[in-house]
């Protein structure tokens, strides 16, 4: 069955479940890979990892450093979307956003799925 | 320089976001006519790309976005 040739991965956590960020960002690189056009979308405390030097020192064991993994799904034409009313919440710094990553609402995410595009959640 | 667009209705967004800001906006635009025009004053950081988005799914038509101003202006579309 021909697919959309996108994918979506839904990331909620970052250094409250570092496990689930770093195989999100595992299996974003997988879809990245396999060319599909993927986008991870951040919300809930996901949005931190919007943040450059957040990942830095999250190093799950058997897996790459997720800073690395970040860097290579976007090296890899990867999409990061954070969710704008999470990332206000959270008073982050828009100024200081990772490379590929970019602050959005809930209907970008829509259209982007709305074509049946697949979605993974962690 | 963009010509000024007409606009029967206008609406001070805020800094309202997300789904917040297209379901305010969804029943606005219903209580117009197709064809009218709305300017909404939107701060919100993630406006910028949901509001085209969402033109595009609603089959509204975003006429014109001033940047600067944080002004977009969005015509009816005729359901």
């Amino acid at each position: 069955m021909a697919g959309t040739g996108k994918f979506c991965v839904s990331l909620t956590c970052a250094k409250d479940n570092t496990d689930k960020a770093t195989v999100a960002f595992v299996v974003a690189n997988a879809a990245a890979a396999s060319n599909q056009q993927t986008l991870v979308f951040l919300s809930i405390e996901g949005v931190r990892l919007s943040q450059k030097g957040f990942a830095d020192g999250i190093h799950e064991e058997g897996f790459a450093a997720l800073k690395d993994l970040m860097d290579n799904f976007v090296k890899a034409g990867g999409t990061i979307w954070v969710c704008s009313p999470c990332f206000k919440k959270r008073k982050l710094d828009e100024n200081n956003l990772v490379g590929g990553a970019s602050i959005v609402g809930g209907a970008k995410l829509v259209e982007f799925l709305s074509d049946g595009t697949p979605c993974i959640s962690y | 320089m963009t010509a000024p667009v007409a606009y029967q209705q206008e609406w001070d967004a805020g800094d309202l976001g997300c789904g917040e800001l297209v379901i305010e906006l969804r029943f606005r635009l219903k209580a117009m006519q197709p064809g009218e025009v709305i300017r909404v004053h939107a701060t919100d950081l993630g406006a910028p790309a949901d509001l085209p988005a969402w033109c595009r799914m609603t089959k509204d038509t975003l006429v014109n976005h001033d940047a600067d101003a944080k002004m977009y202006y969005i015509r009816r579309g005729a359901y």
